[in-house]
């Protein structure tokens, strides 16, 4: 188990490492300079160039990348804005923050966006997903899934302006959805986030349950479980105490992936919902032409992605005993 | 699973959209109140002109805002987090307002009026508005007694020397340029030669250039006369930095500061709280006042979000007001329409006038007669759609907006009041009588959801006219670096203006005289008209600003029905809200949202 | 977000299903003598549900196909600016005046609300564009499917190896962070930032990005597929008597492999339908004039819209749900078409 997570990690690292240098690449493909964003209103080739030099963009790009490696390791007090612990991504071009510290700070936003509706669709979407499989060929079974195909088959950036129309401009019913910290006022920060929640898990619940569905009716397909019902063993207890379990291991696999590109920013519903979290804060970095931030969160998303994958397989050892990590 | 089930979740797909499709209607768009009446009340609403004050008008205390009681704590609704909070480095509007009760300046602006409209300049820390005896070449000032930093240090004229050096420093880049260029005597950014590493490396200005003969004394020596200098000196961009606290680039985050309230906290990105500042003396101070107790700012509100919370009215939300979030365009007509809630709204211009830049320096656009044709043309309803309807732009006629001295309200050259959609006929007609039917016209557009919206409405406006519209799109962080190359390929492109204080000597000339043609600058027509240049260059002499505003606007008219090389667009407006339970809500022209300094708590 | 289920999940099942695959076919030609082709277009036809949801499908792409004749008969275009050429019907920010955006026998669907389009035709053009998208990712990730993972499968070794790494390399990319990033970058190498940026350089880039990051999953079973059929008596038969790799490749794999490609490619398109929606909603995509199903839906996000005429979003958005329901429904009669053992 050791050795497979060591590897793992190993070759997240190398992955993330690879990654950092195609982003870098991508920026310094952009027409766009950050210089002319902090320029001001009287710029000239002058300033420019004397905010090239301040941002250290006059380098060659290989040295610029080493100097970022350099940062991200071991930290730096070279900046002017002030010193950079490690993991270190810089200051933002735009906003002069410590990137770091800004991920840290959105990220609260994404993680309770993407907690809350996890939990929301798992017990939404594989409840109505066993509950069809367990009455199938019923009316129930027929409502969910064709319940399920609709709703799937619906976008966030359709249904998001739907519900905010509907919800919040037309009635009045809720407040615009917005992020209050949860230590602070527990109340706001439910409600703030009640509509993101209930959109994202619309869609996600209606995908589990197709795959909930279509999973333990492949289960109760199985030999052992066809044995365990031969041996007189009841429906349901053959239901809940053997074949759900297996039904469980595709959908482990999907729930990781699921999560981790979630927690590494849910672009499109953050976008929709104005809500600041990394999501967000990606195509904010993208429109700035923010090298540092828009690395920090690429290598974090990517970060999330990886973390969750290895999860997910060493998850395999605990659900699924046949599974042998090497 | 089974056909027969898939068969009844296609039917049930159907059902289930054709239910979705039932909810969705909805009612259709109307404007609020009759626009007739609100023109004339714009009309009225216009800057009269401002004198500069001497050492009677500049000695504090500030006259107290009727009505107003001390104490309490205001709610403040932000939708932009400060990214700068040191002067040298504060030229957007969200900071200037902010800045507004934490930095002080050599001068400012005193209101006259209680509505907003009426202002002075005076001395701020200095005694007076400034003296000069050469026309404006030598201006000297003189500190109060009793200005101090929050530290309880006195601000003394070494203070002022070191916040105009640093200046020079090379990380003070956002801030406006206007002192730097006087005192070297430069063009763009060539005054950073003077000094350029700012007072850090032991070297300072030479006593020709800023002289402090003692501690409350400074004098600025200019090579060519100024006479605009007490204007410049009130900008935020201008304010003192202590020397003895100067932490350079971190100063930005924690300034030291010298106005009525004190950074308590400041969480960038989320909430600041202001607090008073005990070192501050009323009595050195004609322009604050220090009625609240507490200021809790907080960032990330959008403007539905701020428009929402203060229209609902409840709770903290009664204390509550945003220096410069407007009123949302969905909310803005259901909000002026609604005489309660109208009550607690003001409503003013932006300093802005949008105007469509004709490119004088393509051959095609020599001919006077394209650009009539383009200014006849020109549809301006694309542009007040964009931006929310007639509640939120006007329909411009010339290029001085209604918060500069000098507007004048029945200008209107091309008849855009009275056809905002552009008169396509006669445009026609001047296009076929130059010859030009069908001529190529680049129309380089700024890519924002506005931008996309109004340019592609405005193509098809020249379409009709006859011209063979090519729209080019330009990424919004870098447009006005596009547009202001000498040898851009747009045609026509369009620009906001606005003046850095309220005389036309900030928008005219730097905007038309044809000597400051030069990549970057902002003579976006690239016009270069001597009529035009002669005219700046007399009427820069004339040290009474009331009389140089009347000169001002006489040239206005010379350039937007003579030259045409702009066709101006329209006059950008806003309408704030605050809770029913603040008192001294005005709207102030100059600085062009809600005066932050007469607040308080009823 | 959602398109790495899709095509994950997609892809777990059909590895399954792509294996007994060829067998069942060949016994099916022995008893009836018709071949598979046949047998498959039989049992599709038997299926209303997919039948139905072809002639759905078939008429999205009809009408794509046919939107410049409809407009012309209809007698309108989706450039018109309407705000400016009726401006009784709108008041000064665009919004139309009439209930729910001005629906009528003058405009079918209404107007948009801005500028005021015909939304009509807005619709019918936009799904012009995004069809025309769609369709050409599909085909460049199928091909490259096809290249990349029968190579990888049927070479093994070290091809096998290193295209499996760049797989996982490219699988680790948030891929609509990386949409984002690199539109900008992709539409500049196309064009100097100065001129004009025609509307193919932005479906071309739209193309290529989501190319780039879209093949893998595809990819991967494929390889799977092609590492099965390797190990099987015919192939083996084919190297004994001599027959080139690439003969082999062509011959005998790439047959086999129509099926799990077929059943693929249907699950795909509407994803990357939604997917380019999703970037031009996002506003990196197709802008403003050009038609779009996306960039309504970016239109119908803003205030005017939501506060103003929610009746607008319900075009973009019901043609899209109608569209994608259907495609989906045809996905799975094809592959039971294929393959009718499969429990689903």
């Amino acid at each position: 188990m050791l050795r497979f997570l060591v590897r793992r990690f190993i070759g997240a690292v190398v992955i993330l490492f690879l990654l950092s240098i195609v982003t870098f690449l991508l920026f310094f493909g952009v027409p766009r300079d950050p210089a002319l964003l902090m320029c001001g209103k009287t710029c000239n080739p002058d300033s420019i160039a004397n905010i090239h030099h301040v941002l250290g963009l006059d380098k060659p790009i290989t040295e610029q990348y080493w100097i970022f490696l350099h940062n991200l390791v071991l930290g730096s007090n070279q900046f002017a804005q002030g010193p950079c612990p490690a993991p270190c991504f810089g200051y933002s071009y735009h906003t002069n923050e410590q990137v770091w510290g800004t991920l840290m700070d959105r990220l609260p936003t994404t993680v309770s966006l993407t907690l809350g509706a996890a939990v929301c669709f798992l017990i939404v979407g594989l409840g109505t997903g066993l509950l069809a499989a367990w009455r199938r060929g019923t009316l129930i079974d027929k409502t969910a899934t064709a319940g399920a195909m609709v709703i799937s088959s619906l976008q966030i950036y359709f249904l998001g302006p739907l519900a905010l129309a509907i919800l919040v401009y037309q009635t009045h019913w809720f407040d615009k959805p917005a992020y209050n910290d949860f230590t602070q006022d527990p109340a706001s920060w439910f409600t703030g986030l009640i509509i993101p929640w209930v959109i994202l898990s619309t869609i996600f619940a209606a995908q589990y349950t197709r795959m909930a569905r279509s999973s333990m009716i492949e289960q109760l397909q199985e030999e052992h479980v066809r044995t365990a019902r031969a041996k007189g063993m009841s429906r349901g207890y053959v239901f809940f105490r053997y074949a759900w379990r297996g039904s469980l291991i595709p959908i482990v696999t999907i729930f990781g992936i699921d999560l981790g590109s979630l927690f590494g920013g849910a672009i499109i519903t953050e976008y929709t919902f104005g809500l600041p979290g990394l999501g967000n804060l990606a195509v904010q970095s993208v429109f700035f032409s923010d090298l540092p931030l828009l690395l920090g969160v690429m290598l974090f998303s990517a970060s999330m992605i990886l973390l969750f994958n290895i999860i997910v397989d060493a998850a395999y050892a605990f659900i699924d005993p046949r599974v042998r990590l090497s | 699973m089974s056909r027969g089930g898939r068969h009844a979740y296609g039917a049930l797909s159907v059902l289930a959209a054709g239910a979705l499709v039932l909810t969705g209607c909805s009612k259709g768009g109307s404007d609020s109140g009759t626009d007739g009446k609100k023109d004339q009340e714009n009309a009225k609403r216009q800057q009269a002109s401002i004198k500069f004050g001497g050492a009677a008008d500049s000695t504090g205390p500030a006259a107290p805002v009727p009505g107003a009681k001390t104490g309490g704590t205001m709610e403040v609704l932000q939708r932009d987090s400060y990214a700068h909070l040191d002067p040298g480095q504060i030229y957007v509007s969200d900071q200037m307002s902010v800045a507004q009760l934490l930095h002080r300046g050599l001068t400012g602006y005193k209101a006259t009026t209680d509505d907003g409209s009426g202002h002075e300049v005076v001395g701020d820390l200095a005694t007076d508005s400034g003296t000069t005896t050469d026309g404006g070449k030598t201006w000297k000032y003189t500190l109060k007694d009793g200005i101090k930093f929050q530290d309880g240090t006195p601000i003394t004229s070494k203070d002022i020397r070191h916040s105009v050096e640093r200046l020079f420093a090379p990380f003070i880049n956002q801030g406006p340029t206007y002192l730097q260029q006087w005192l070297a005597n430069a063009s763009g950014a060539a005054y950073r030669k003077l000094l350029p590493d700012g007072p850090y490396k032991g070297k300072h200005l030479p006593s020709s250039v800023l002289e402090t003969p003692d501690d409350k004394t400074i004098v600025f020596h200019f090579k060519s006369p100024h006479p605009d200098l007490p204007y410049a000196l009130a900008m935020s961009g201008y304010a003192v930095v202590s020397e003895k606290g100067d932490t350079k680039q971190r100063y930005d985050k924690a300034p030291v500061v010298s106005g009525p309230y004190k950074i308590q906290s400041f969480k960038s990105g989320k909430s600041m709280v202001l607090v008073k500042n005990p070192s501050w003396d009323a009595k050195t101070d004609p322009i604050r006042h220090q009625y609240v107790d507490q200021f809790n700012i907080t960032f990330n509100q959008q403007y539905e979000t701020s428009t929402k919370a203060l229209l609902a009215d409840s709770g903290a939300d009664q204390t509550g007001l945003s220096f410069n979030n407007q009123v949302d365009a969905g909310n803005l007509s259901q909000v002026l329409k609604d005489p309660k809630m109208k009550s607690r709204t003001v409503s003013g211009y932006q300093p802005y006038v949008g105007q469509m830049n004709i490119n004088m320096s393509h051959p095609a656009m020599k001919d006077k007669t394209v650009r009539e044709a383009i200014a006849y043309a020109l549809p301006v309803t694309p542009f007040v759609r964009a931006y929310g309807g007639t509640d939120a732009m006007e329909v411009a006629g010339g290029l001085i907006s209604p918060t500069v001295s000098g507007y004048d309200p029945s200008f209107d050259p091309w008849g855009k009041k009275k056809k905002p959609a552009g008169d396509p006929d006669k445009a026609r007609e001047l296009l076929k009588k130059a010859g030009k039917l069908n001529m190529k016209l680049t129309f380089g557009y700024i890519n924002t959801p506005e931008g996309q919206q109004y340019s592609t409405a405005m193509a098809a406006g020249l379409k009709k006219a006859g011209f063979d519209v090519q729209r080019q799109e330009i990424p919004s962080e870098t447009y006005y670096d596009q547009v202001s190359k000498l040898n851009n390929n747009y045609d026509i492109f369009h620009t906001a203006w606005g003046a850095d204080w309220p005389s036309a000597s900030t928008v005219l000339p730097p905007l038309y005289d044809g000597r400051v043609i030069a990549d970057g600058a902002q003579n976006y027509s690239q016009v270069n008209d001597p009529k035009i240049n002669s005219e700046i260059d007399r009427i820069n002499k004339i040290t009474d600003p009331v009389k140089s505003a009347a000169e001002w606007e006489k040239l206005d008219q010379y350039i937007v029905k003579d030259v045409v090389n702009v066709v101006p667009t329209g006059y950008y407006k806003q309408t704030q809200i605050a809770g029913s339970k603040v008192g001294g809500l005005v709207y102030d022209d100059v600085i062009g949202g809600v005066d932050p300094r007469r607040l308080f708590i009823k | 977000m959602t398109s790495p289920i899709d095509i994950e999940g997609g892809g777990t099942s059909v590895v399954v299903d792509g294996e007994p695959g060829p067998e069942t076919k060949g016994e099916a030609v022995k008893l009836d003598g018709r071949s598979p082709g046949q047998l498959m277009w039989l049992r599709f036809r038997r299926d209303r549900t997919g039948v139905i949801s072809a002639y759905v499908v078939g008429f999205f792409f009809l009408v794509g196909l046919l939107a410049p004749l409809i407009a012309k008969l209809y007698g309108k275009n989706p450039y018109t600016v309407y705000a400016d050429e009726r401006p009784d019907l709108f008041d000064s920010a665009g919004v139309p005046v009439q209930p729910n955006g001005g629906i009528g026998g003058d405009f079918w669907f209404g107007l948009e609300p801005g500028n005021g389009y015909d939304v009509f035709t807005k619709l019918i053009y936009g799904i012009r564009t995004s069809l025309m998208i769609s369709v050409a990712v599909t085909v460049a990730v199928v091909v490259t499917g096809i290249l990349l993972g029968v190579a990888a499968g049927y070479l093994g070794g070290r091809t096998d190896y290193f295209i499996g790494r760049v797989i996982d390399f490219l699988l680790a990319f948030p891929a609509q962070l990386f949409f984002i990033a690199s539109m900008p970058v992709v539409v500049s190498l196309f064009v100097s930032p100065r001129d004009e940026t025609p509307t193919y350089v932005r479906v071309v880039a739209l193309i290529l990005v989501q190319w780039f990051l879209g093949w893998m999953g595809l990819g991967r079973i494929l390889r799977g597929t092609a590492l099965a059929l390797r190990e099987r008596e015919f192939i083996e038969a084919a190297k004994v008597s001599g027959a080139s790799p690439w003969r082999i490749i062509r011959k005998e794999i790439l047959p086999n492999i129509v099926t799990p490609l077929l059943v693929q490619a249907t699950y795909l398109l509407p994803n990357f339908v939604t997917a380019e929606a999703g970037l031009s909603f996002l506003g990196v995509g197709i802008v403003e004039p050009t038609p779009d199903w996306g960039q309504m839906f970016s239109k119908a996000s803003t205030q005017l819209v939501m506060q103003n005429d929610i009746t607008y979003m319900f075009f973009p958005g019901v043609s899209m749900i109608i569209f994608v329901v259907a495609f989906n429904l045809l996905g799975d009669s094809v592959r039971d078409a294929f393959d009718p053992k499969t429990a689903r």
